[in-house]
């Protein structure tokens, strides 16, 4: 019998959890009143190349992704990978998907030719700020550069600069 | 392990019942996990009601933290011959007690005995710790508050806010693990010293169930109200050494860098740590002596940075905070002068909600991350609009704080008049400015 009240619990916790992730999620601040853009032309596979170096862009959208306060928002996600003179320096295509913190880059998106982008720099464990930008003219290309975020604060630690990838760089589509 | 419960009266009206707890794979709630020691789920009646509580014995010491043995590995023995460390957690209240026993029994401490508090004889002196005056039976505890995460990539977003009390010093709360297990990191908050005098009898009632544990001191009791922020503000304003960072600052906002001053309750200058950050980057270290806890850090904001504090700014005060660093939460300021002729100092008013708000946006850089998105983004109503007036800006970091239930209240600077005034957003979400007086 407590077995079954159990597994009863377990399925209505489950269930509620599932309702959650598959509802709407709310709409993000910013969009001044609209709908705030999908800048679709952003997802896809994107790589850049430098003799044997290799900066490797998977950009996808969560329509409900958990921020920290456990409200759901509409993201696009980032996963990269960066290979330098042959040999992987960093990479977070191999995370689990049910890993949390396995994206590396996140974004609200708030126009649709521009994105400011979180990024997660794995080696140096800081965080930056990618501006990405297409132009619809050209939208198989996209310029990719990476600034320190304003506002960064280290304690008792001297300040890590600079980060393990490329900080400007034109990436190509990847059919 | 329902079946091997041990149901345990008492004359009158209270009873237990121990539910051995078993390994549980880490899919399933950290709370019925067990790494290294036993556990039992503790049913009390008392005349209330029932109260849940869940024991860890540390019978094999996890960590080498804590440690204990039991003559008896079954049960009803192990809880007549254990001797060694126990942590209680209360699933009510989330609060986490470490008691030593003996032979089965609680041993004799101040503090745990449900009769053995008095309110009017504990004293809470913030975070310094005071020695006991004329009596030789006082015994200094503290109430300590820890934040638990796991280390990545376990992190997002789980997290814990624990209490317990520790002799003399703050313990981790071992025995409570998130889903990491025992790589769950635990991260000291502020704590309050209290002394127990006289007569602090621990119940000893040789039933190993930890007794009447009704005496707990709660570190939320407001014996120690925060100092209006204008009274901490004004008070910091007649510092000469303060002055004399505020005003280098100040001028500094026209380079291209970043400066800073850590500060600690000498009021001297000598003790004010200034750090240069990097030309042309809106970054900036804060080196101080961690032996010495801080009354405040100040910085600057030079032109393309922002009006405002940065989510940067946020986790530097939670970090001191939740390191132990900060000398008295509720003067603590954090202070910054910009390049726009603005200058605004925050405060924690409220420790819980800042503690709460630091746990969700604050933890960790990918949190930092999550809070700049939502709100810091560079679109009308962001707080980081380039485009926006500085009271713009204002107004959206108001809000945002407001929404999110932060504990800090803002002053404003006002370098002409060298005055500081508090802000809020009211109801139909307008600033509202309170000068101090």
């Amino acid at each position: 019998m407590k077995n079954i009240l159990l597994l009863t619990l377990v399925l209505v916790l489950s269930t509620n959890s599932l309702a959650q992730r598959n509802s709407a999620a709310k709409a993000a601040p910013g969009g001044g009143g609209q709908a705030l853009p999908l800048a679709s032309a952003f997802l896809g596979t994107w790589e850049w190349h430098s003799g044997t170096d290799v900066f490797r862009l998977v950009l996808t959208r969560d329509t409900s992704y958990p921020f920290p306060n456990g409200v759901l928002y509409s993201v696009i996600l980032g996963r990269h990978s960066y290979v330098k003179n042959g040999v992987v320096i960093e990479e977070t295509f191999t995370k689990s998907p049910n890993t949390p913190q396995a994206w590396s880059l996140l974004t609200i998106p708030r126009e649709e030719w521009r994105l400011f982008m979180g990024f997660m720099d794995q080696k140096k464990d800081k965080r930056g700020k990618a501006e990405i930008i297409i132009d619809p003219a050209t939208p198989n290309q996209m310029s990719f550069s990476l600034k320190e975020p304003t506002g960064t604060v280290s304690l008792n630690t001297e300040y890590v600069r600079g980060f393990t990838v490329p900080t400007t760089m034109t990436l190509t589509r990847v059919p | 392990m329902w079946q091997e419960a041990l149901i345990k009266t008492k004359p009158g009206a209270e009873g237990y019942v121990f539910v051995p707890v078993r390994p549980q794979l880490p899919s399933q709630p950290y709370a019925l996990q067990t790494v290294g020691e036993k556990r039992y789920l503790r049913f009390k009646r008392t005349y209330s009601g029932w109260e849940c509580s869940l024991l860890s014995f540390f019978y094999r010491a996890p960590q080498n933290k804590l440690r204990g043995s039991a003559a008896t590995p079954g049960m009803p023995g192990f809880l007549k011959t254990y001797s060694g460390d126990v942590l209680i957690g209360y699933l009510g209240t989330g609060r986490v007690v470490l008691y030593k026993y003996k032979n089965g029994s609680r041993e004799h401490t101040y503090g745990n005995g449900g009769t053995s508090l008095r309110p009017g004889q504990r004293t809470l002196t913030g975070n310094t710790a005071s020695s006991p005056q004329g009596t030789t039976q006082c015994v200094e505890y503290r109430a300590c508050s820890w934040l638990l995460t796991c280390p990545r990539p376990y992190s997002f977003p789980e997290f814990q806010i624990v209490h317990n009390d520790g002799e003399g010093t703050c313990i981790e709360p071992w025995g409570t693990t998130l889903s990491c297990g025992t790589e769950t990191v635990y991260h000291l908050g502020a704590w309050n010293t209290y002394r127990l005098c006289d007569g602090g009898e621990g119940d000893g009632d040789g039933d190993g169930d930890g007794g009447d544990d009704n005496g707990d001191i709660d570190p939320d009791d407001d014996n120690n109200p925060p100092l209006p922020p204008c009274e901490g503000m004004n008070a910091q304003n007649q510092i000469p050494a303060f002055k004399a960072a505020q005003n280098e600052l100040i001028a500094k906002t026209s380079g291209n860098a970043e400066y800073s001053y850590a500060f600690n309750d000498k009021h001297d200058f000598s003790t004010y740590v200034g750090t240069p950050g990097i030309p042309g980057k809106p970054v900036v270290s804060m080196i101080y002596d961690k032996s010495i806890p801080l009354d405040g850090i100040s910085h600057n904001h030079y032109v393309e940075c922002l009006d405002v504090h940065s989510g940067g700014d946020l986790k530097a005060m939670f970090d001191i905070m939740k390191d132990g660093h900060m000398r008295d939460d509720k003067a603590f300021t954090s202070s910054l002068f910009t390049q726009n002729g603005v200058d605004y100092s925050i405060m924690i008013t409220n420790y819980n909600q800042f503690l709460n708000f630091g746990s969700i946006w604050l933890h960790d850089v990918d949190a930092v991350i999550s809070l700049e998105n939502l709100y810091y983004y560079d679109r009308p109503g962001g707080i980081g609009y380039k485009n926006s007036a500085v009271s713009a800006s204002e107004k959206a970091f108001l809000s945002m704080l407001d929404q999110n239930g932060a504990g800090i209240t803002i002053l404003k600077h006002d370098r002409a008049a060298d005055t500081w005034t508090t802000l809020s957003v009211n109801d139909q979400n307008e600033v509202v400015s309170t000068p101090c007086l």
